[in-house]
């Protein structure tokens, strides 16, 4: 072992160790209300069936429904964070599959170790940037009504079945007053170490970017910097970037919202759906070019509607397919780390040490 | 006998309920609808102007006269409606469009003003607001979409992107009309003037008539009365078969929040025809367009691969480029129409007493069609 990476080992670990002190507070893990089990089955008509057949699930067994598919993280990261973590993935028994980051700060095996439980159990990430970001389902969005095209001047149209199944069950879990994230104020930002985290996540998004009310100073050194920058990339893609690869300049905030390996297993999952709505956006081409020859006169027009009506119908099944696919892949993982049940001290230790020595790898690329 | 009897209840009570008692209604100029800020769209060409309307030679408002009026409170009193043939005749038939900000008011006042947008073929807006401002747009041309499709060019004469921005510039300073979240900009008696329009946009907030005689059984027949002479009104305006339904249906305790459509049937037929396209049927396809591209672009793509969003988008573009040209054209038939309706009706200025004897008229003739 190099000595500069058991020096980068030995000071991480210290980090770990001193930072509860200097940390304003650890972090802090809240239920996203909105989003426990039994204020989500309403989207699903409070029907366990539509549930399970929205994601295709033939194990007839909901999630706890007291137990959250979501939850904000929110404060200074210190030690211990990553046990903590790790004990509400446990106690959501494979029902927790969004994290909302919005905490600062830097401890590198902290965020190592947060980030392998990321991956681990396939979560989703979502990096709060600014007060102000509403909670909303993950696995489903309300697609707009059908536009009618007809010319019935003063009629309304003839009713128009939702594109998606749960379009009504949204339009009423839209109206909640509670939607709005639970953010502390002194830390309504995703910063440092929190992007470690959040690029660890199997599909990641952000809120529209607001600018902090005063510029924190970055909390880590150029070395830590280019630890995580290093480790974020094995996490991502199984595999060391060369110390001089041109990706590594790029910041991971600005990273594609999902990895190239869940790219392959949606492409794989929904070959059928992707295909459909191919085909169809071909066809619309097609019959909008038709209807440009004709300069848009009423009839060509009123032709565009059934295609048009059919590209959405296709891309609310797309939508779907893919809620499904990211759901079975973290039910299957939840499952691979926990068969019968969950052995806490052994995935503790199996995640720390994963974590610690990719952290020691990563200082060894120079 | 029955008619007879309906007839009296209502000219006796229907017409003085006041469904909303809301505050006197002003009527003031748009300021960002003045033609010396409106002509800014076509580089401060006024001939550019006169071309896109196809007016005669010469035939130009003056810079200061007003496009757009607001009609902003309550349906009180027949003042209400002195006031709006008022500023008709002060912007001298170049006054095309009335929003409307009211809770309603008097029957009486709602109908008469809106028998005077039809009869002055003026347009009737609900206003809209956007962060707390009333939302002004130019009534008579449709922006170009911000990236231009190869494949298309901008109508001749047609407000260009530089137009527009110019146009923008110069209202940037002017003082925002204030607009709170949770009014309601177009209901009860303020829909029949929504309904008189000839080009109608925004939402219209109904419900039935209410009031009180001296006894139940006056009120439950000049209210009933009310309703075959305000459902055989909005028939008239051809308001559509939901306006009316749901006029019926609404208790007068509440509003039913519905969409007007923008044309009577019979116009909308006649624009299709002259124009080769249908303009609200052009902004309906593009609504659906960007729709697909919002409902891919926001969701689909933050979750896994999608489609071309970009091919959406162009389509947008080159329907938006079709509507400019469809818009233009309805434009200038409707500019020409409203010219001739105020030559015939304010040929030596506005009469007030000729006027309010048209609404009288006009309020007759709708009585002979109650069915």
């Amino acid at each position: 072992m190099r000595l500069s990476a058991v020096i980068l080992l030995i000071v991480a670990a210290l980090q770990a160790v001193i930072a509860p002190r200097s940390a304003t507070a650890a972090l802090s893990f809240q239920c996203v209300e909105p989003s426990r089990y039994r204020n989500l089955l309403p989207i699903f008509n409070d029907d366990p069936s539509a549930y399970f057949g929205y994601f295709r699930t033939t194990q007839r067994q909901l999630p706890p429904l007291e137990s959250c598919r979501s939850l904000i993280i929110n404060g200074v990261i210190g030690s211990g964070d990553a046990e903590a973590l790790l004990g509400k993935i446990i106690a959501g028994q494979g029902g927790l599959a969004v994290l909302y980051l919005a905490f600062d700060g830097t401890n590198v095996v902290e965020e190592a170790r947060m980030a392998v439980l990321v991956r681990t159990f396939y979560l989703k990430t979502k990096a709060v940037r600014g007060a102000g970001y509403a909670y909303f389902p993950d696995f489903a969005s309300r697609w707009n009504a059908a536009v009618p095209l007809g010319r019935t001047a003063g009629s309304s149209p003839p009713p128009v079945a939702s594109f998606s199944p749960l379009d009504e069950g949204l339009r009423h879990f839209a109206a909640r007053t509670d939607l709005r994230l639970p953010v502390a104020k002194e830390h309504a930002f995703c910063l440092d170490g929190c992007w470690t985290v959040w690029f660890a996540g199997v599909n990641r998004t952000r809120s529209a970017a607001q600018a902090p009310a005063a510029k924190t100073p970055a909390s880590a050194d150029a070395a830590t910097t280019r630890q995580r920058e290093l480790f974020s990339r094995y996490i991502d893609s199984g595999r060391w970037p060369a110390a001089n690869d041109s990706a590594l300049v790029q910041s991971i905030s600005g990273a594609p919202f999902w990895t190239a390996a869940a790219d392959h297993m949606l492409r794989q999952s929904c070959d059928a759906e992707l295909a459909v709505v191919q085909s169809l956006a071909g066809n619309l081409t097609q019959t909008f070019d038709a209807a440009a020859a004709k300069k848009f006169d009423p009839p060509s027009v009123e032709g565009m509607a059934p295609l048009l009506e059919r590209l959405n119908r296709a891309g609310a099944r797309i939508e779907q397919c893919y809620a499904v696919a990211y759901e079975e892949q973290r039910n299957a993982s939840f499952r691979r780390q926990c068969p019968a049940h969950c052995d806490r001290p052994v995935l503790s230790e199996r995640f720390n040490k994963m974590a610690d020595k990719l952290l020691l790898d990563a200082g060894q690329i120079k | 006998m029955r008619r007879i009897a309906y007839v009296l209840a209502t000219l006796a009570i229907g017409w003085f309920f006041a469904v909303n008692h809301a505050a006197a209604l002003d009527v003031s100029c748009i300021e960002a609808s003045r033609y010396k800020y409106l002509f800014q769209l076509f580089g401060g060409d006024t001939r550019k102007f006169i071309a896109y309307f196809n007016l005669p030679a010469g035939q130009l408002p003056r810079p200061e006269y007003c496009r757009a009026a607001l009609l902003d409170g309550g349906l009180s009193s027949d003042e209400d409606v002195t006031k709006v043939i008022k500023i008709i005749g002060d912007n001298h038939g170049w006054l095309a469009t009335l929003y409307l900000r009211s809770g309603g008011g008097l029957v009486r006042v709602g109908v008469g003003i809106g028998i005077l947008a039809r009869n002055f073929w003026l347009k009737t807006y609900a206003a809209s607001q956007r962060r707390g401002i009333m939302d002004y747009q130019p009534d008579f041309a449709v922006p170009p979409p911000d990236k231009l499709p190869i494949t298309d060019l901008i109508p001749d004469n047609a407000p260009t992107l530089a137009g527009w921005q110019a146009y923008r510039a110069s209202i940037a300073k002017l003082p925002p009309i204030k607009m709170g979240g949770s009014e309601m900009f177009c209901a009860s008696a303020c829909t029949q003037i929504h309904a008189g329009g000839i080009d109608r946009k925004g939402i219209s907030r109904v419900h039935r008539a209410s009031g009180n005689a001296k006894t139940l059984l006056a009120t439950n027949e000049g209210l009933i009365g009310t309703d075959d002479f305000l459902v055989s009104f909005y028939r008239f305006m051809d308001a559509g078969p939901d306006f009316m339904r749901m006029y019926l249906l609404t208790t007068s305790a509440t509003t039913t929040p519905l969409p007007i459509s923008r044309f009577a049937r019979h116009v909308s037929d006649v624009l299709a025809q002259k124009c080769g396209a249908d303009a609200d049927q052009l902004a309906r396809l593009e609504a659906q367009i960007d729709a697909s591209v919002a409902d891919f672009g926001s969701q689909i793509t933050f979750y896994g691969p999608s489609i071309n969003l970009e091919h959406l988008r162009t389509m947008a573009a080159r329907v938006r480029m079709r509507r400019m040209a469809a818009e233009q054209c309805v434009a200038a038939i409707n500019e020409a129409e409203r010219l001739t309706a105020y030559a015939g009706l304010c040929q030596n200025g506005c009469d007030q007493k000729k006027l309010n004897s048209l609404i009288v008229q006009k309020r007759n003739d709708i009585q002979k069609t109650i069915r």
